[in-house]
């Protein structure tokens, strides 16, 4: 090769990579609006139907998140008063992330958990993780003892060849209780702070 | 080029000259995304669009790209391609709860598209290589679509959620693991090679 030719394919590289970079980068800023609505928007109806008698739902924007947590939305009924509340989180399973979504009461005890993406591949590993004979356990837990691998004092059974997505999970759901007793604690600070005053 | 040559062209790229039935290309995402229909097909869909995109786009810009460095400015143009197609998607179609981009993962480490490009797309025209590309995408979904509905009934006894075999019958669980892909797999192309030789002509 001639130095004439190494300089044509030298800039034919960089224009190339030029134009990839420069289309990238305008259509980001062309729909980052819509990536970022679509990222913190929330399918209400799937979530509402978690915990029975909700009526309305609500995603505090200046909520802080514990490790773990996606998102978190606030249920109330008719009436306004809150039925509970619904924590998504994400966690490392078996090939990659597992979704986990946690609708916790009024009493906050865990009413429904959906396992929303898991990359378990079927008929080996992680997948089983998602089946109710696993996540049915947690359903009716007000607690969780990460250590011991129990809620409410009921010792957590992972399924045979998925231990992998089903701690995924555990994770996930300690995450979700993590993050409700924080917002526990910031609503009595300002009910004692309110009080104070 | 007339109709008839495009309609010809789509055909070849859907069957007769798809490298997934010739040169068994794309056999990674046969493994890894058809243990789902609906995976398969969104697979198959988005692996579509990339193919059109990214061929149009290497046709229209074969003149410029000295070979000697063909191949990275390929890869370039694909990775933008796919890029692209995922940005607007994730915008414009948010229906997908935990977005889309699992189902372009695999187009990204596909050999189809490059296979393809290299193939056909620096030989042709923009239109043609377009329209080729379709018909290679649209194969190739189909045969994703009918390796996941095989997979789902001869390894798991179902057929979308419908238990198929009764009694004493079981499904075979070999079906729905890595080898029981390339099998079906294989027959497939083989069906597909004696379907493309008849209308040949040949054998």
């Amino acid at each position: 090769m001639n130095r004439k030719t190494i300089a044509a394919c030298i800039l034919a590289l960089g224009s190339v990579f030029l134009l990839v970079f420069l289309v990238l980068v305008i259509s980001h800023m062309i729909v980052a609006d819509r990536l970022n609505e679509h990222l913190t928007s929330v399918p209400q109806e799937e979530r509402m139907a978690m915990v029975p008698g909700t009526e309305t739902i609500e995603v505090p924007e200046d909520m802080e998140y514990a490790d773990g947590v996606t998102c978190v939305s606030l249920l109330y009924d008719e009436n306004g008063n809150e039925t509970g509340c619904v924590i998504d989180t994400v966690s490392t399973g078996s090939d990659g992330d597992v979704i986990v979504r946690v609708a916790f009461d009024d009493e906050d005890t865990i009413a429904a958990l959906d396992v929303i993406e898991h990359a378990g591949l079927p008929t080996n590993l992680g997948y089983k993780a998602a089946l109710p004979e696993f996540t049915d356990q947690f359903i009716g837990a007000s607690s969780i003892t990460a250590y011991s691998g129990s809620v409410s004092g009921r010792l957590i059974k992972f399924i045979d060849d998925a231990d992998y997505s089903c701690a995924g999970v555990y994770s996930c759901v300690a995450a979700a209780f993590t993050q409700l007793k924080e917002m526990r604690l910031s609503e009595n600070e300002q009910t004692t702070e309110g009080g104070t005053e | 080029m007339s109709r008839k040559e495009r309609f010809s062209v789509f055909l070849g790229g859907l069957y007769r000259d798809n490298p997934v039935f010739t040169a068994a290309l794309g056999i990674c995402c046969s493994i890894f995304m058809t243990y789902d229909v609906r995976n398969a097909f969104l697979t198959g869909v988005f692996t579509a669009l990339t193919l059109v995109v990214s061929d149009m786009v290497i046709s229209a810009m074969k003149r410029v790209i000295p070979k000697q460095v063909r191949i990275p400015c390929h890869m370039l143009l694909i990775f933008g391609s796919l890029t692209f197609l995922q940005f607007m998607l994730n915008a414009y179609f948010p229906m997908f709860e935990s977005g889309i981009n699992k189902y372009f993962l695999p187009v990204a480490v596909s050999c189809l598209v490059l296979g393809r490009a290299e193939g056909y797309a620096i030989k042709n025209s923009v239109i043609n290589s377009g329209v080729d590309a379709l018909g290679v995408g649209i194969g190739f979904t189909v045969n994703l679509v009918l390796i996941a509905i095989l997979r789902d009934v001869l390894g798991n006894g179902m057929f979308f959620g419908t238990p198929v075999f009764s009694g004493n019958v079981k499904p075979v669980s070999l079906f729905a693991m890595a080898p029981g892909v390339l099998f079906i797999s294989g027959c497939i192309c083989a069906l597909v090679k004696k379907i493309a030789g008849r209308k040949d002509g040949g054998e």
